[in-house]
């Protein structure tokens, strides 16, 4: 199967949304948002973070999960067709505190949102 | 390292929506890991995973190391009927495959 080396292993946070996303214009908009309580705020283990993510978006065409401050920020890509709707539910590896940010790139649009998440024991063992 | 635990998938009937949840049996090392030998443990992580329901494929996910271990995921399917099939495969970056397959309930 094809997997993304360059996206996967970015280690900044730009290089990962550049290689995952591609270029496009960000729209401010809260059309994606995180459930309340998921990701949490504070998070006592690390190493199995829930991160559940809510859109009302047509035209999906790629949602990426990434942890701004893991040694490699992407962890997640989703590639849905039309039959795939929210919420999304998944668990992370957060290595330290960190912003959590889900984006979507939808009609080549990027749609972005992010919550701090404090973390007691790193989860990146 | 094998893994005995099973691959998990439900697949329910909800209000119209198909109700999908997977868990996977896996360690998920992300390479910088030690193990009690102080040893770094190599890297062994899903990489791909694709579903299907009946012959139609609906959805591609791609981890890197920072999926938990024992991926879980939930997502939801518009429309669909008792019976549907779901199915899904999975490869790791060692090339280790799994499938796991159930019908909505």
């Amino acid at each position: 199967a094809h997997w993304p080396n360059d996206a996967f292993t970015a280690e900044t946070l730009e290089d990962a949304i550049l290689a995952s996303l591609g270029e496009a214009a960000e729209v401010d908009d809260t059309i994606i948002q995180f459930t309340i309580g998921s990701p949490p705020t504070y998070a006592v283990n690390g190493a199995s973070v829930p991160v559940e993510i809510n859109s009302s978006l047509d035209n999906i065409q790629r949602v990426v999960l990434l942890v701004e401050k893991n040694p490699y920020p992407l962890a997640l890509m989703l590639e849905p067709t039309a039959a795939v709707s929210f919420p999304f539910k998944t668990m992370l590896k957060v290595a330290e505190d960190s912003e959590v940010i889900a984006m979507i790139r939808a009609d080549d649009k990027l749609y972005r949102t992010s919550r701090y998440v404090e973390i007691d024991i790193g989860g990146c063992a | 390292m094998t893994v005995n635990a099973k691959d998990r998938i439900r697949a329910k009937l909800l209000e119209g929506q198909t109700v999908v949840r997977i868990l996977l049996a896996h360690p998920m090392h992300t390479g910088r890991g030690k193990n009690e030998q102080d040893e770094l443990v190599p890297a062994e992580f899903i990489q791909d995973i694709r579903c299907w329901r009946n012959k139609e494929e609906v959805l591609t996910i791609k981890c890197g190391t920072a999926t938990s271990r024992n991926p879980y995921f939930a997502f939801q399917l518009n429309g669909g009927e008792m019976g549907d099939v779901i199915r899904l495969r999975w490869v790791d970056n060692l090339g280790a495959k799994g499938v796991a397959e159930t019908k909505v309930v």
